[in-house]
């Protein structure tokens, strides 16, 4: 009865026991999942770097299906002339071959008019957009009493209101009634030229519309050159609020290539979720309508405080940076080349998306080309020193980043710069050799040997294309495990808390009865 | 809750602003360009010439709205453009460093051992002090 009673009494106090420890891991699984919880919430966003992953940025969608989308070694290349470029024998050479080929041709024939582009292209190459301009008028003329269709006349317009406004930009500035409404002239064709064909070459024409009416306005009213850059970015914005340190953009707005929201709201829905596919390629036409909501995240310049009361009606807000930026390329590689407004709004635009190399890269080669600025001595003076504030600005910024070398940043300019100018020379006294040689233009391998010779000019593409994000999904199911593994893990140590506590006590009470038990 | 990490900040800062191209030793042969000096000076003379450098000058300017020509090679160049810059891969779309190992399944594991750790100690223990 007495040991039956014993059997009873060690159950009943495992039993009790096991209790004890259903409560003490009760207790420390609400404590883990509470701190773990509250861990999450006070945390911030370096506690989830181990999450973060790599992502192409919104400007990779290019403007229009099938379009060009842009990298910023293009930017970095044509600021150091990193791009191969014709020289004058070979326009000679063609300008030959072209005049031979229009000569075998009847005048109504239409195939004298992609030549007539040639030949009037060749022209401007050469210096002399004037000869080109009557050669266009003819073209245009021939055209439009043939009746060919408003996309055909893009070629036409195009490159004669570029020819136009070349031709007499240097006497409207003198207000040279005749300079000045052929100046006008330019502006309309092109802006027609925009209206048939808006999605040519990178969108270059809408740039050159704006950039001319920009111009225009700076005829009458010099001192905007010292307002403004030609895409509207305030010149007298403080480097402060371009500059911005760390990531705080909800001052400037600037400072990054993609908006706060592109990096605060990656969901895992439609664009972001199509857009961080691995291997996509976001310049895919095929995919162009799903993923050209994201352009929407890309950081917006241009078109600044006060911008509203000049006179360029063709741009009047801000704008994508990577619009302007590709139509600036691709003038600069494909028109007349380096010219110092070009510069400057590829250094304000770059300082505003965060790229401090490029734009310091930028603002030296403005202010090398500061003499053709304006012919006014005082604003070529304000250029230089614009420039030279501006990256006195960034090499502050630069001073305490140990990887930054601000001493290095003028002797690696002048290097890389020399280095476009070498290759430049190089390909032209290839082509010269060549032609002299007799081997025709028109052949396929003409520069088979100079690309044998000289590896590709272009600079590489390279993690600046890409942002680091931590996805919130990722971080919410990150958090949702962690709270599960705490509390079992704080649940585990109460119950040894327990268990030990337990063990202990009997072993103390134990011990005590056999003191009691023991003869004195 | 979105946020970008830290790191990432740090990285996309650091990532955002490295000089696209590869830097390259040039010949030091200087950009070509050279800066006049402005002199003041009112006699006859003086303006004559400095009106003869203010239209050379402007028509040195011509190119202030250079761009748009289109031709028979353009398309070629944009084919080149953009063989040149898009075909490009990154090298990785992952981030630098490496992820560090889920540990939840250590915590678990550790909490699930301590758990019957416990009750192991409860239920035996309580026997072995029996006997005793």
């Amino acid at each position: 009865m007495v040991r039956r009673s014993q059997a009873e009494v060690a159950v009943k106090a495992r039993i009790l026991g096991l209790i004890w420890i259903l409560l003490g891991s009760l207790v420390g699984g609400c404590t883990g999942f509470v701190s773990s919880g509250l861990a999450h919430v006070l945390s911030s966003g370096k506690d989830y770097e181990f999450l973060s992953e790599r992502v192409n940025l919104p400007h990779h969608v290019p403007q229009y299906s099938g379009g060009v989308s842009l990298r910023f070694s293009m930017v970095h290349d044509v600021l150091h002339e990193r791009f191969p470029k014709h020289g004058a024998p070979w326009y000679e050479e063609r300008n030959r071959q072209t005049e031979e080929r229009l000569t075998g041709l009847n005048e109504s024939d239409r195939a004298r008019w992609p030549l007539i582009d040639d030949l009037a292209v060749a022209y401007e190459r050469l210096g002399r957009p004037a000869d080109a301009i009557p050669l266009l008028r003819d073209k245009l003329q021939s055209q439009e009493a043939a009746g060919v269709s408003r996309r055909e006349l893009y070629t036409t317009l195009a490159n004669l209101g570029t020819m136009l406004i070349h031709a007499n930009a240097a006497k409207a500035r003198l207000a040279d009634a005749e300079a000045v409404e052929r100046f006008d002239e330019g502006i309309q064709l092109v802006r027609r030229s925009v209206e048939v064909n808006p999605e040519a070459h990178f969108g270059r024409e809408k740039w050159q519309e704006s950039i001319a009416e920009f111009l225009r306005a700076t005829f009458q009213d010099p001192s905007l050159l010292k307002k403004f850059d030609c895409l509207g970015n305030r010149l007298d914005l403080p480097d402060a609020e371009v500059l911005t340190p760390g990531f705080d953009m909800a001052q400037a707005g600037y400072s990054r290539p993609a908006i706060p929201d592109f990096f605060h709201r990656w969901y895992n829905t439609s664009p972001f979720k199509e857009f961080s596919q691995p291997g996509i390629r976001p310049d895919d036409p095929e995919l162009w309508t799903v993923l050209s909501p994201i352009r929407l995240y890309i950081t917006k310049i241009g078109a600044e405080e006060g911008w509203d009361q000049v006179d360029v009606p063709s741009h009047q807000s801000p704008v994508p940076f990577d619009e302007p930026v590709l139509g600036i390329i691709g003038m600069w590689r494909q028109g007349g080349g380096a010219n110092p407004h070009f510069a400057l709004a590829l250094g304000e635009t770059m300082l505003r998306v965060g790229q401090r190399y490029i734009a310091w890269t930028a603002f030296e080669r403005a202010s090398l080309l500061a003499e053709r600025y304006s012919p006014d001595a005082e604003l070529k003076e304000f250029l230089r020193n614009h420039c030279a504030q501006r990256q006195a600005a960034i090499e502050v910024r630069l001073a305490p980043e140990p990887t930054a070398d601000k001493d290095q940043l003028r002797p690696a300019f002048v290097q890389e710069f020399a280095h476009g100018q070498k290759y430049q020379q190089d390909y032209q006294a290839f082509e010269e050799e060549r032609i002299a040689a007799g081997q025709s233009i028109d052949d396929d391998h003409f520069f088979d040997d100079f690309m044998r010779d000289h590896s590709s000019i272009a600079s590489p593409v390279g993690l600046e294309e890409t942002a680091v994000i931590a996805r919130s999904s990722a971080i919410s199911e990150y958090g949702d495990r962690d709270m599960k593994s705490s509390s079992l893990l704080g649940a585990g140590i109460g119950a040894m808390l327990v268990a030990i506590i337990g063990y202990v006590r009997r072993r103390w009470k134990l011990r005590g009865t056999v003191d009691q038990a023991r003869p004195n | 809750m979105t946020d970008e990490t830290e790191a990432g900040k740090v990285d996309a800062k650091r990532n955002a602003e490295v000089p696209a191209g590869k830097r390259l030793a040039g010949s030091g042969v200087q950009c070509g360009l050279v800066l006049v000096d402005e002199i003041f000076s009112w006699s006859f003379a003086m303006r004559h010439l400095r009106f003869c450098c203010f239209v050379i000058t402007l028509l040195a300017s011509v190119d202030l709205a250079s761009a748009c020509l289109n031709d028979s090679e353009l398309p070629n160049h944009e084919r080149e453009f953009r063989s040149q810059y898009l075909n490009q891969n990154f090298t990785s779309l992952e981030p630098d460093r490496g992820r560090p190992a889920d540990q939840h399944w250590m915590l678990s594991a550790t909490g699930i051992s301590l758990l019957g750790g416990a009750i192991g100690l409860s239920w035996f223990g309580a026997r072995k002090q029996k006997s005793l």
